[in-house]
C-alpha cells in the first residue's frame, strides 16, 4: 500500500536540490571510474568547493531579504573570507606539489632509479650508497645545479646554470667523495645538500596527467647513516607529504645479508614516517634470475617470498598499519638495463655507443638472442640494431610495468596526500565559520521573541551545564587509565612496588579500549608499548655484535642498527674491541670470565691495561648505544605522536558527535587539525654505566725458607739445611674479569631500570597532552556557545517576529542553513 | 701473545682460580639435561610451525631474535611453569593461522641437551648455548589475547 503525504514548496525545493546534488555526485563517481586522470580528481574538488560558495551566495541573497542591515557587516566578512579561502583552494588544487622520495637498501640501485626517473645519468651512482647527503631534483626546462653551503664543507658550493648532465654528475661526485673521505676525520662535517633543476623524464614521458601547475620534484634520500645531520633531517621532514619509492636489492643471496636488508627496509619506512601505503616497493636487479635454468619459476618464487618477507617484517614492526601493509604495492625492476635502454636511444652518438658497450658487457644475458645478429664491436651497431637492443633491455627490465605501476600509485595516493589538507584549511579559514553562522543565526531568530528568548537563554545555560558535564566525564574516561599508569610507574621508581612497567602500559591500553569510543582504535595505540621492544632489539643487536666479536676474536660490527650510529664512534669501539682481543680477552675468557690476580709488575700492567680497555669498552658502548637509541627513539617518538593523534582524533570525533546531540543546531565542531596536534615534543634521555673494578688485594707468595734441622738420615747427629715453604703477604691487584654474559646482563638490567624513567616521561607527557586538549576543547566549546548567546541577544534586540512570519520564512530558512552546513561537512568526507 | 700465560699466577693459596683455563685434561662428556624453552613471538614469525613437529636450530634462533618474552627451564621445572601458564595465560584460539599478524603466539619447544640454556636472561647467550646436536620439538603453540600480559610474569621480557 502506498502511503501519501504532503510536502510544502520549501521542502520540495530542498528535495530537488538534494536530488540534483546526488545526480552530480553519481556522475562524478562514474567519471572518476572511467578516467584515471589525476587532474580530473582535482577539478572535481574545485567544482565542489565552488558549488559550496554558490550555495552560500544563494543563501546569503535569500537571508538578506529578511534580515536587518545590521547583519550585513558580519555576513560580508564571511563572504570575503570565503572568497579568500576559495582562491587559496583553487590555487592549491591547480598548483599542488608532487614529491617523489627515493630511498633504498644497500646496493639496491637507488641512484640508478633516480637517474631512470630523470632519463639521464646525473646522480653519482658509485658513491651514493654511502649516504652522501640528500639531492633534490626540481622539474625545470633549464638545467642548473646548486650545491648549498653547509658547515665545514670542503667542496665547492654555489650555483651553476645551463650545465650539462656530465657536469652535474661530476660536481656532485666531487662533493660527495670529499664528504665521504673527510667525515671520519671531522665528525661534525655536514653532508652536502644539493638541488638540481632538470627536465626529468618522469614528467615528460609518463603521461601522469597531473593538474597543469603541479610542481614535481624528486628527493633522492641518503641511506641509513645520516646520523645527526640537520640538512638531511630537514629533507626527510619533507617526506611526510611525499610518495616514496623504496628499492630493495634482489641480487643479494646471502641469508644473513637478506635479513639485514629487510631490517634496513623497515628502518627506512619508519624514518619516512606515516603509512606504508604511500610507499611503492621496488624489487630491483630482478634480471639476476634470468641466468637461472629454471627462470621464470625462480624469479616468481623470489618475488613471492620477498613480498611475504617484507610484509612480515613491516607487520612485526609497524603493527598499527596491519591493514595498509596487507595492500602494499611491490613491483619488479632492473634499473640499470632500463636506464641503458634510454641512453642507447639518445641521438648523442658517443653517449649511445657507450651505453651499448655497457649493455654488452653487463647484460649479455638479456640481449643474447639479438647479439647473434650484431657485429662484435658495439661501435658498429647500426641505429636499427641499437633500437632492437634498447627494446629488449626495456622489456626484460620490466621498465614499462614499473612506469605503469608508478603512475597508478601516484594516481591513487597523490590526491589523498594533498586534497584533505586543502579542504581542512578551507574549512578552518571559512567553512566552519559559515556553517556556524548560518545554523546559529537562523536558530537565534526563531527564538528571538521575548518569551522564546528567555526560554532559550535558560536552554543555553542547561546546554552549558550538560556539555561541561559530558566533556568532564569524557576527559576523565580518557585520562583515568593514564593516571593509573602514572601512579604505578611512580611507585616503581620509588621502589615501592615491582610492577613491570610495560605490562602496566598494556593494561592501560586494554582498560582504555574497553569503552566507547576507543574500542574502534584496534591496534592503533600499540606504539605506546612497542617502542620498548625496538629499544631492546637495538640494544641486543649492538651487544650481540660486541659479544660475538669478543668471543670469536674477529671484530665485526656490521649490523643494521650499528650502521645508524656515528661512523667515528663505531670505529673507536671497533679499535677498542681489537685491543681487548689482543690482550687475550677473547674465546673462553670472554665466554666465562675469569678471576685475575696480578703479582708482578708486568702482570699488573697487563691487568691495568685490560681494566682500562674494559672501562673504555663501557664508554664506547655507552656512546654507540646512545647513538643507536637516539635513532630508534626518533622513529618511535614519531609513532607515539601518530598514536596520540589517532587517539585524540577518535576522542574529538566522539565529542563532536555527542556534543551536537546535546546541543543541536549550534554547529559544534572540534577540528582535529587544530586540536589533535600534539603540542610539546616528547624526548627520551638515557644514560648507562658499566665497567669493572680492580681491588687492591693481598696474596701470599710461597717462599722457601732455609732451616737447619736434624734429619733422620743424619741419625739426628748432623744438622741439614732444608727448605720449607712459607707464605709472605704481598700486595696485588685483583680483578674479576666479567664474562660477556655478565656484561650483557648488566646492560640489560640497566636498560630495564631506564625503562621506568622512560615510561614515566611518556605518562607525564600524555597527561600533559590530555590536559591541554581538554583546555582547548573547553575553550572552543565555550566560544561557540558564547557566539550563539551573542547571536540570540542580537536577534532578541533587533528582530520582531510574528508567528506567521516565523513559520513561513524562518523555519524553511533554518532547514536551508542546516542543508548548507551538511554540504560543507560532506566535502570533507566524500571529496 | 698468550695472555693467559703472562698473567697466570704462580700458585695462589688464598683463593683458588674458579676457572681452570689451562686445564689440559680432556673434557669429560657431560650428559646435558633436556629443557623447555618458552617463547612469545609475533604471529608473523611463526611460519609453518606445527605442534609436535621438529624445529631446527636456525629457526629457533630466528624465533629468539624476534621473541618478545622468553623463558628456559629444566624439564623437571617445566610442569610447574606449564601449570601456571595454563591457569593464567589468556589464549584466544588454537587456529592461529587465521589470526591476524598483530597477534602474539606462545610457543613451547622441548630441547634435548639444552641444559646450558636454563635461566639465561640474554637472548644472545640463549642462542649461543643452543645445542647444535639436540632434538627440538614444538610441544605447544597458542595465540595470546591482544594486550594480555597475565601468566608472563616470570618470563624475561626482551
Amino acid at each position: 500500500m502506498v502511503k501519501l503525504s504532503f510536502i510544502d514548496t520549501t521542502q520540495l525545493k530542498t528535495l530537488t536540490m538534494l536530488l540534483q546534488l546526488a545526480i552530480i555526485e553519481r556522475l562524478q563517481q562514474k567519471y572518476r571510474c572511467m578516467s584515471s586522470k589525476i587532474y580530473t580528481i582535482f577539478e572535481e574538488v574545485e567544482f565542489k568547493v565552488k558549488l559550496l560558495a554558490k550555495y552560500w551566495n544563494n543563501f546569503y541573497t535569500e537571508i538578506t531579504e529578511h534580515l536587518p542591515d545590521t547583519y550585513q557587516p558580519e555576513m560580508q566578512e564571511l563572504s570575503s573570507k570565503l572568497e579568500e579561502a576559495l582562491s587559496k583552494v583553487v590555487d592549491g588544487l591547480r598548483n599542488p606539489t608532487l614529491t617523489l622520495a627515493t630511498t633504498g637498501t644497500t646496493s639496491s640501485g637507488k641512484s640508478t632509479l633516480v637517474n631512470l626517473l630523470c632519463g639521464a645519468e646525473i646522480v653519482p651512482v658509485a658513491v651514493s650508497e654511502m649516504s652522501a647527503g640528500a639531492v633534490t631534483i626540481e622539474y625545470s626546462k633549464q638545467k642548473s645545479l646548486i650545491i648549498h653551503e653547509t658547515p665545514g664543507a670542503l667542496w665547492e658550493s654555489g650555483e651553476w646554470r645551463d650545465i650539462t648532465e656530465e657536469q652535474i654528475y661530476q660536481r656532485l661526485y666531487e662533493a660527495m667523495i670529499s664528504y665521504i673521505d673527510n667525515r671520519a676525520k671531522q665528525p661534525n662535517l655536514a653532508s652536502p645538500q644539493s638541488t638540481i633543476f632538470y627536465p626529468f623524464r618522469l614528467l615528460k614521458e609518463s603521461k601522469l596527467e597531473l593538474p597543469q601547475g603541479t610542481r614535481v620534484r624528486i628527493l633522492d634520500l641518503p641511506g641509513l647513516a645520516y646520523v645527526g645531520d640537520e640538512g638531511n633531517a630537514n629533507v626527510i621532514k619533507q617526506c611526510r607529504e611525499a610518495l616514496c619509492i623504496v628499492t630493495y636489492n634482489s641480487a643479494e643471496t646471502d641469508l644473513q645479508k637478506v635479513k639485514s636488508l629487510l631490517q634496513e627496509v623497515v628502518q627506512q619506512v619508519k624514518d619516512l614516517g606515516g603509512s606504508p601505503a604511500r610507499m611503492l616497493f621496488v624489487l630491483n636487479r630482478i634480471d639476476v634470475f634470468r641466468a637461472d635454468r629454471n627462470w621464470p619459476e625462480t624469479e616468481n618464487r623470489f618475488v613471492e617470498n620477498a613480498i611475504r618477507s617484507i610484509k612480515n617484517e613491516l607487520n612485526e614492526q609497524l603493527k598499527e598499519y596491519t591493514e595498509e601493509i596487507e595492500n602494499l604495492q611491490v613491483v619488479k625492476l632492473s634499473t640499470w638495463p632500463a636506464l641503458l635502454s634510454l641512453q642507447i636511444q639518445t641521438y648523442d652518438e658517443i653517449y649511445s655507443a657507450e651505453a651499448c658497450k655497457k649493455a654488452d658487457n653487463n647484460f649479455n644475458g638479456l640481449i643474447e638472442d639479438i647479439l647473434e645478429d650484431l657485429p662484435r664491436k658495439t661501435q658498429n651497431w647500426s641505429r636499427h640494431d641499437r633500437n632492437r637492443v634498447a627494446e629488449a633491455l626495456w622489456r626484460k627490465s620490466y621498465a614499462e610495468e614499473f612506469q605503469h605501476n608508478l603512475k597508478e600509485h601516484i594516481t591513487q595516493h597523490f590526491p589523498q596526500l594533498v586534497i584533505p589538507q586543502i579542504i581542512e584549511r578551507f574549512n578552518l579559514e571559512a567553512g566552519n565559520a559559515i556553517t556556524e553562522w548560518a545554523t546559529q543565526t537562523t536558530k537565534a531568530i526563531l527564538n528571538s521573541s521575548q518569551e522564546r528568548y528567555e526560554q532559550e537563554c535558560e536552554n543555553i545555560l542547561q546546554i552549558r551545564l550538560a556539555l561541561e558535564r559530558f566533556l568532564g566525564i569524557s576527559d576523565t574516561n580518557l585520562k583515568e587509565p593514564f593516571e593509573k599508569l602514572d601512579t604505578k610507574v611512580k611507585q616503581v621508581i620509588a621502589k615501592q612496588s615491582e610492577y613491570d612497567v610495560i605490562h602496566c602500559i598494556k593494561t592501560m591500553i586494554s582498560d582504555l579500549q574497553k569503552g566507547e569510543p576507543y574500542h574502534e582504535l584496534g591496534v592503533k595505540l600499540s606504539p605506546f608499548y612497542l617502542w620498548e621492544i625496538e629499544f631492546k632489539k637495538g640494544i641486543n643487536q649492538v651487544l650481540e655484535a660486541v659479544a660475538k666479536s669478543l668471543e670469536t676474536g674477529r671484530v665485526d660490527l656490521d649490523s643494521p642498527n650499528l650502521k645508524r650510529a656515528n661512523l667515528l664512534n663505531i670505529s673507536l669501539l671497533s679499535n677498542n674491541l681489537n685491543r681487548l682481543v689482543n690482550l687475550g680477552y677473547t674465546d673462553d675468557v670472554a665466554k666465562e670470565g675469569k678471576l685475575m690476580e696480578a703479582r708482578n709488575e708486568q702482570d699488573k700492567n697487563k691487568l691495568k691495561q685490560l681494566n682500562e680497555e674494559l672501562n673504555e669498552l663501557a664508554i664506547h658502548l655507552n656512546i654507540v648505544i646512545e647513538d643507536v637509541l637516539k635513532q630508534i627513539s626518533a622513529q618511535e617518538l614519531n609513532r607515539i605522536h601518530q598514536a596520540v593523534s589517532e587517539l585524540f582524533r577518535c576522542h574529538l570525533s566522539y565529542l563532536e558527535k555527542e556534543a551536537n546531540k546535546i546541543a543541536p543546531s549550534i554547529a559544534i565542531r572540534f577540528p582535529d587539525s587544530q586540536l589533535s596536534q600534539v603540542n610539546s615534543k616528547l624526548t627520551f634521555s638515557f644514560r648507562f654505566r658499566s665497567g669493572f673494578a680492580i681491588t687492591k688485594g693481598t696474596w701470599k707468595e710461597e717462599i722457601q725458607v732455609a732451616k737447619k734441622k736434624r734429619t733422620w738420615y743424619t741419625l739426628w747427629i748432623g744438622k741439614k739445611t732444608i727448605y720449607e715453604p712459607a707464605y709472605e703477604t704481598r700486595s696485588s691487584d685483583n680483578a674479576k674479569l666479567p664474562s660477556v654474559e655478565d656484561l650483557l646482563t648488566g646492560w640489560i638490567i640497566q636498560a630495564k631500570e631506564e625503562e621506568s624513567e622512560i615510561v614515566n616521561q611518556i605518562s607525564l607527557w600524555l597527561l600533559e597532552q590530555i590536559d591541554c586538549l581538554k583546555k582547548n576543547v573547553d575553550k572552543i566549546q565555550n566560544d561557540i556557545i558564547d557566539r550563539y548567546q551573542e547571536r540570540l541577544d542580537k536577534a532578541n534586540q533587533e528582530i520582531t517576529l510574528d508567528y506567521e512570519k516565523q513559520r513561513n520564512v524562518w523555519q524553511p530558512m533554518q532547514q536551508k542553513a542546516q542543508h548548507l552546513a551538511e554540504e560543507f561537512y560532506r566535502l570533507e568526507k566524500t571529496w | 701473545m698468550d695472555w693467559r700465560k703472562l698473567l697466570s699466577p704462580k700458585k695462589n693459596v688464598e683463593e683458588p682460580r674458579k676457572i681452570q683455563l689451562s686445564d689440559s685434561s680432556p673434557p669429560r662428556q657431560k650428559v646435558l639435561k633436556p629443557v623447555a624453552l618458552y617463547l612469545v613471538v609475533p604471529a608473523s614469525e611463526v611460519g609453518n610451525l606445527r605442534e609436535n613437529n621438529q624445529i631446527n636450530v636456525s629457526d629457533i634462533e630466528k624465533l629468539i631474535d624476534n621473541s618478545l618474552y622468553f623463558l628456559c627451564t629444566s624439564l623437571e621445572n617445566a610442569d610447574a611453569t606449564q601449570q601456571h601458564l595454563q591457569q593464567h595465560l589468556e589464549l584466544t584460539t588454537k587456529i592461529f593461522i587465521t589470526v591476524s599478524e598483530q597477534r602474539e603466539l606462545y610457543i613451547r619447544i622441548n630441547i634435548n641437551n639444552g641444559e646450558e640454556m636454563i635461566g639465561k636472561k640474554v637472548p644472545y647467550i640463549l642462542k649461543r648455548n643452543l645445542p647444535h646436536d639436540g632434538q627440538c620439538i614444538v610441544k605447544e603453540l597458542a595465540c595470546i589475547r591482544y594486550l594480555s600480559v597475565s601468566g608472563l610474569e616470570k618470563f624475561n621480557r626482551v
